[in-house]
This record gives C-alpha cells, structure tokens and sequence, in this order.
C-alpha cells in the first residue's frame, strides 16, 4: 500500500472508532482518535 | 456488528482495527477517559494479545461504554481472553452489564448463539460447557438468560 492508502486507511479507522462512543462523550472521543497514527506518524 | 445502545445512545463498535498503537508518549497525554477510550480501540485490534491486554486494562472501571467491547470479544473465538476476563470476574460491574444486555437483547442473543458455535466447533473436547470461560462470565453476571446451548447444557455441556 502506499502512503495515501495507509493514510486513507486510518482516516477510516478513525470515523468508525468516532462512531464506537456515545455522542456524550464525543469531545473526549475526538482527542482520542486523533491519536490514531497515520502512516507518517510512525517514525 | 450492528448498532448497538449504551445508555440510550447509538453506537457501532468496528470489528477490527489494523492501524498500529500511538506512541506512548502521545498516550500519556490522555485523561482518563481519552485514556480509557483509546484502550477501548484497541480492543479491537487484529493482534490478539494487544485485545487481551487492552481488555484487561479497561474491565475494572465503571463506565457503560466499556460494556460492548468486553462482551464483543466473549462472544470470538480467542478462549485465552475469556479466561483473562473470567480470572477477573470480581473487577466487573455488574449494574452496567446488566443494563447494557437489557437494552441490546438481538445483540446478546447473538452474542451467546456465537459462544455455544465456537464451543461446539473447537472447544467441546476441553471444556464441558457450563464450565467453557465465556459462558461462566456471562452465567456470573446473570446474562445466560436465553435459551442457546439449551440442549447441551440440559445434559451438563456433555458433548457425547
């Protein structure tokens, strides 16, 4: 996969983890998945 | 896995993940909840030991939508994190598991109709199945109310 694939794999992974959470808690929830590592994240 | 409800809100719980863990320095920046969220996601990784492992850091707190994910991976096929959850059976809150199985019935049901599945497919030489780790969690937290495995276990989960 390329990079833009990898990328795009974890954008995806990331709105489905959004959606695993009550909307009550989607403030932490954001900060959260914002974690998530792209590709370039991992050096 | 379809939608489920935790407290009245909708979620649905992806059945795995494949992006790697953050940085545990990025980590440790979390509160505790982003904390426990993040522990949460990786619940559903595609490397069982982290499931396992993440599994058993979130099962002791007290918060409902912790709920789906612990009783999502009762009802796989990985034993190993069932025993891990059952060793820890007394961190559990019950309350929140009972209210979560009251409001998610189709998804309980299922969850059990996949419990007995994989017992009788892999599991039925090792275990008896009243004794199988998945069915004992949820026989402890009162949620083996359904009629699955009735036949088996009429006959004290005796596979012959």
């Amino acid at each position: 996969m390329t990079d833009k694939q990898l990328d795009a794999a974890a954008s995806a992974t990331r709105e489905a983890l959004r959606h695993a959470f009550p909307d009550s808690i989607s403030s932490v929830v954001a900060q959260t998945v914002e974690l998530i590592p792209r590709r370039r994240d991992l050096s | 896995m379809g939608d489920l409800s935790v407290d009245g809100e909708r979620v649905v719980i992806p059945y795995r993940i494949y992006t790697p863990e953050p940085r545990a320095e990025l980590a440790t920046s979390l509160d505790e909840d982003a904390a426990l969220a993040l522990t949460c996601c990786y619940t559903r990784h595609h490397d069982g030991f982290l499931r396992e492992q993440s599994v058993i850091s979130i099962i002791g707190f007290d918060r409902a939508w912790i709920v789906p994910f612990v009783i999502q991976l009762l009802g796989e096929y990985v034993v190993e994190i069932s025993e891990s959850i059952l060793e820890r059976l007394d961190e559990l809150q019950p309350e929140i598991y009972r209210r979560f199985a009251a409001a998610n019935e189709s998804f309980m049901r299922l969850t059990r109709n996949h419990i007995v599945s994989y017992w009788a497919c892999y599991y039925r030489a090792q275990y008896r199945l009243p004794a199988y780790p998945p069915v004992r969690v949820l026989m402890e937290l009162g949620l083996w109310n359904g009629r699955e495995g009735r036949h088996w276990l009429a006959r004290g989960g005796h596979s012959t």
